[in-house]
């Protein structure tokens, strides 16, 4: 009767074991692999739609479309942070630079800048630019938003020249 | 009584263990390939639109005074791209075009691309239009205006695919008559499949006021198109352009 109760316990201790090992290994080896792949995802999906953004841009630029407002939705799944902010002076209006970032876990941090350059993504400038952008700040004041969703209202409003060179002035929002 | 305990105990570990087997066993196989399945489809529709972003970009290049001296970027999910010649298009005096793709792949058995100027996307065999190419109608003129992609580039990445789009110029045949037919040859019957619901599709977006009659054979589908107002002009506009892969020119 006493060996019965012991093997019981055994087998109990056994199967809890089993179940320890079971998830320290999913633990140690599968799930940083998961959170890995997840955030490499996250990464290029920002990317994307920050290069969408872009690219429709520069085609509202090139269409010559003033007056035609567009959205860009960013749907993020951990807390980012976009902002507008002034770069370059072009005469009286000023160059736009949107900055995104977001924290990772295991993967390096993701920050991208779109300026007149093109888009960089943590300091290296991975798709150059087709056009260059300025906002004016009597109507476009600098901004920022942290949170999971982001709207980037754009209106294109022309074509502007500064020293010879050609810049399309925008008026945004971040919502 | 003591035997009878001892039973239980083993039957219940035995069950707890089937029970736990089980559960792991439907998610395998359930859960997982419908999530696998979800992603795939959500990388698939990213691809779309950044393709069609692409269509708009291009047309809004090709339009403008200063399009030879300007290069647009965007850029593709990751996976591979490639140029590649799906067939020829062929108007009644001989003029041919190149039906150059921009194909992707990397989705699974899915691959999607850009040919004249609208977004394919091809299952297996199976082959639909996601964006259809232009094509306009108007009072006894039929026009059609294709990308074609002169540089062979294969590029393929794990991140995202930079690209970079070269305006060079712009091809041009006009052809008028009573009966005007065009002819896409291909090996490929997908590829004829797309071309036979161009066409018909043209007609359709004429309103009535454009008919054809298309034929399909193994090797090419043929439209013969007819005008209500009588004598017909098809235009056929080749815009070129150079295609650069991985941030490269």
């Amino acid at each position: 009767m006493k060996e019965e109760g012991v093997s019981e316990v055994l087998g109990f201790v056994l199967i809890l074991m089993t179940c320890v090992i079971f998830l320290s290994l999913f633990t140690a080896a599968v799930l940083p692999n998961m959170i890995k792949e997840s955030e490499m995802q996250d990464t290029q999906s920002t990317f994307l739609q920050f290069s969408q953004m872009k690219s429709d841009m520069d085609t509202l630029c090139l269409a010559d479309a003033a007056g035609v407002r567009r959205y860009a939705v960013f749907t993020e799944s951990k807390t980012a942070r976009l902002s507008l902010s002034y770069g370059k002076p072009v005469g009286v209006l000023r160059e736009a630079v949107l900055t995104y970032e977001s924290e990772n876990i295991l993967t390096e941090k993701l920050r991208l800048v779109l300026s007149k350059d093109g888009i960089a993504k943590n300091g290296r400038l991975v798709l150059p630019s087709s056009c260059r952008f300025a906002v004016n700040p009597a109507d476009t004041a600098e901004q920022m938003k942290t949170g999971t969703d982001f709207r980037v209202e754009y209106t294109y409003l022309g074509p502007v020249t500064d020293h010879g060179a050609e810049w399309h002035l925008f008026s945004m929002r971040i919502l | 009584m003591e035997k009878d305990s001892g039973t239980a105990a083993a039957v219940a570990v035995i069950m707890l263990l089937a029970v736990i087997m089980l559960a792991a066993g439907v998610w395998a196989a359930v859960v997982l390939p419908a999530e696998a399945e979800e992603a795939r489809e959500a990388e698939i529709a990213q691809a779309k639109t950044a393709l069609e972003d692409t269509v708009f970009l291009l047309d809004a290049l090709s339009n403008v005074s200063f399009a030879a001296e300007t290069t647009v970027f965007t850029a593709l999910p990751a996976g591979t791209i490639q140029t590649e010649t799906l067939g020829i298009l062929k108007t009644g005096n001989g003029y041919t075009v190149p039906l150059t793709s921009l194909t992707c792949s990397g989705f699974g058995g899915t691959e999607l691309g850009i040919s004249a100027g609208g977004v394919w996307r091809k299952d297996g065999g199976d082959a639909a239009w996601n964006l259809f190419p232009k094509t306009s109608y108007e009072t006894g003129h039929l026009a059609f205006s294709l990308p074609v992609f002169t540089r062979n580039v294969a590029y393929g990445s794990s991140e995202m695919i930079p690209l970079g789009f070269q305006y060079l110029s712009t091809g041009r045949c006009e052809e008028t008559g009573e009966y005007l037919f065009l002819t896409v040859a291909s090996s490929e019957s997908w590829v004829l499949d797309l071309w036979e619901t161009v066409f018909a599709e043209a007609v359709f977006s004429a309103e009535g006021r454009l008919h054809a009659e298309i034929s399909r054979n193994s090797e090419s589908v043929q439209a013969v198109f007819t005008a209500d107002a009588g004598m017909l002009t098809v235009s056929v506009e080749e815009k070129r352009y150079a295609v650069f892969a991985g941030g490269k020119s």
